[in-house]
């Protein structure tokens, strides 16, 4: 009697998912909505486009946008490149692997604020990656690079550099696991048909290992338009201006000015759209891979 | 012949790829480390040591011109001249701030009675306080303790949000059926990727209303939004893996559901558990944008390590501070390891 009246209340399992439910309208839906709405509202809170046009009619964050699209494009290909011919390699077994796979992921723990000190102690004019270049005869102590001076094009690109220093491992880790569940026969099949090296890498690792590296490129890319602290504590504030970088500036500089809170609003909704189209692309290729997993 | 030169040329290659790979990633390491243990006086030499030093080559001159006193400290190959004074608590004061040499003015007249006594410069050595950043980074300064315990707080609270709302997800998703059980786990990945800058603005206008601003308990709950989706997605996976068989014959024997969870699938679970309670920590931990939008007064550790960097001109006080930062996350990334693997490598929902 005890027990059905019990199991008769498990029925409805769906209940235990009413506190997650609430959590996420009160947590995410509602917030998500209310930031919709002021972005698309102006101060006396009448529907308008003005937060946009106000918003790309200024300097920053134009440059902003394209110094976001140029991070996340130029980190998606080096990472790319250099994680997948990382995993390649550390996907033979050798001696100590183990221990070369350590080192390699030890990168990946670094907490962005972390990251930030050991890059600024390094690029500061008398940092140590001057002091390193000093010490294999590289540079003039003379006469060290100030790195952090760079502007422009030249500071996105080292931020690409530090960037990829501290996620290259965890992109490395999806590709490894992908050529880790990777047939080895297919590759043996294009040697016996006489393909080389260059050919089976092309021709069947690639075709098949697609759906991992997409999957992994597009997991990069929703961090990578995200970026704001590195650039911050390297550079500092305005120097190159990344979207949530301005985010940032508006809420911690800013404050009060007039715009302030409705431009964090904006470009944080710009921000969350870019996310949006990413994960549902990451739906639809992780929904295909499943698909070709159940047929194989 | 020259299938031995192809291996030797392959073997160098090897070796090559080897130094370069652990060369990039320990270098820095290594300069960061000892950048965190350098005083005031070290992390203005250049070029910069990679490993850090115990104490001090130095000499002290008597100049009976002047009757002063001149502390030496070798450079290359000479002695440069860093500090003059006649006064023994100048002369101490300088050692604990420049130096991170605690030596007291009792001592520091000794050595200057010594000094007077002898023609020349007399070698003396100055042993350094090796965790004196650390002790003034943690100790001295103030706040810093209080930021590490807001940092803890926060993420004990998100842990327990994450683990009670995500688990019970977790098993419900793992368990049951129902009619939207597909829609729901999307709407889950979703929310696990949305961007936390995103949410954290607009709820700050709650969270205040809520009377929970400044508090490490906010911060926990904009945390637990993506964490509670990967505690489900990942504790489902592992609920899965238990047999209901193991369930029912538990059931058999009289035991009640709850007492079945408690004694058979909960243990079964626990690595599980723990992995996505340690996720759950290292986000907490690492973040700083939602710190920085939502906390005023009391900043957790990350968002104090940021903000310390952009007073301080050397960068050896914060160094000190990420290094404490980046101990636990080291730690807890590396026993994670393998969940990582399985969480972005096989990305079957």
């Amino acid at each position: 009697m005890h027990v059905s009246r019990r199991t008769g209340f498990f029925k409805s399992p769906t209940w235990f998912l009413v506190p997650v439910v609430i959590y996420y309208a009160a947590f995410w839906i509602r917030p998500t909505i209310s930031v919709i709405i002021e972005s698309f509202t102006d101060k006396a809170g009448a529907f308008s486009f003005s937060n946009y046009v106000r918003l790309f009619s200024q300097e920053a964050i134009r440059t902003a946008f394209l110094n976001t699209v140029l991070f996340t494009v130029g980190s998606a290909i080096i990472q790319f490149v250099l994680a997948f011919a990382l995993a390649l390699w550390l996907n033979k077994k050798f001696r100590f692997s183990n221990l070369v796979l350590f080192i390699t992921l030890i990168p990946m723990a670094f907490p962005p604020a972390a990251v930030g000190i050991l890059w600024k102690t390094g690029l500061y004019r008398f940092g140590w990656i001057n002091s390193f270049l000093c010490a294999i005869g590289l540079m003039n102590p003379a006469n060290p690079v100030d790195w952090m001076s760079f502007r422009n094009l030249n500071a996105v690109m080292l931020l690409i550099v530090v960037d990829t220093w501290t996620v290259l491992p965890s992109v490395m880790i999806i590709l490894l696991a992908g050529l880790q569940n990777f047939n080895k026969e297919f590759e043996e099949a294009g040697w016996v048909f006489g393909a080389n090296k260059f050919q089976t890498l092309k021709d069947i690792v690639f075709p098949i290992m697609k759906p991992t590296i997409i999957t992994a490129m597009i997991l990069r890319m929703i961090a990578a338009v995200q970026v704001w602290l590195i650039a911050v504590m390297i550079f500092g504030y305005n120097v190159v201006p990344f979207l949530v970088e301005r985010i940032a500036y508006n809420v911690d500089v800013i404050t009060f000015a007039k715009y302030a809170r409705k431009d964090a609003y904006t470009i944080s909704v710009i921000v969350a759209a870019i996310v949006l189209i990413s994960v549902s692309m990451y739906l639809r290729v992780s929904g295909d891979k499943q698909k070709g997993g159940e047929t194989t | 012949m020259s299938v031995r030169r192809g291996k030797l040329w392959s073997r160098t290659v090897f070796l090559l790829i080897l130094a370069t790979v652990a060369g990039v990633v320990l270098l820095p390491v290594f300069y960061f480390l000892t950048i965190s243990f350098a005083s005031n006086y070290e992390a203005y030499q250049f070029p910069a040591k990679i490993f850090p030093t115990f104490s001090y080559p130095a000499q002290l001159r008597y100049n009976a011109d002047k009757k002063n006193y001149t502390l030496l400290i070798k450079k290359g190959a000479d002695f440069e001249a860093v500090k003059t004074t006649s006064d023994t608590s100048d002369f101490s004061l300088y050692c604990k701030s420049q130096l991170n040499v605690l030596i007291a003015s009792s001592e520091v007249q000794a050595l200057f009675d010594k000094a007077k006594g002898a023609d020349h410069a007399i070698p003396i050595k100055l042993k350094k306080a090796f965790f004196r950043n650390y002790v003034v980074f943690f100790i001295l300064a103030e706040g810093t303790m209080r930021a590490l315990f807001n940092s803890l707080k926060a993420a004990g609270w998100t842990i327990l949000i994450s683990l009670v709302l995500g688990g019970v997800t977790g098993y419900i998703l793992a368990r049951y059926k129902f009619r939207f059980s597909n829609t729901f786990s999307t709407g889950l990945l979703v929310v696990r990727m949305f961007p936390a800058v995103a949410l954290s603005l607009p709820l700050v206008v709650y969270i205040v209303r809520m009377n929970l601003y400044d508090t490490p308990f906010a911060l926990a709950i904009v945390y637990s939004v993506p964490n509670i989706a990967l505690t489900a997605w990942i504790t489902s996976s592992i609920f899965k893996g238990i047999s209901v068989e193991l369930e029912e014959a538990a059931m058999v024997f009289g035991a009640t559901r709850l007492k079945t969870l408690l004694t058979i699938t909960f243990p079964l679970a626990f690595p599980a558990i723990v992995a996505s309670s340690l996720y759950a920590f290292l986000a907490a931990w690492n973040d700083s944008i939602t710190a920085l939008i939502m906390t005023n007064d009391n900043p957790t550790l990350a968002l104090l390590v940021y903000r310390t960097v952009g007073s301080s001109t050397i960068p050896n006080l914060p160094a000190a501070g990420a290094v404490v930062l980046l101990v636990p996350s080291l730690v807890f990334t590396f026993i994670i390891k393998n969940y990582i693997n399985q969480l972005w490598g096989n990305v079957a929902l």
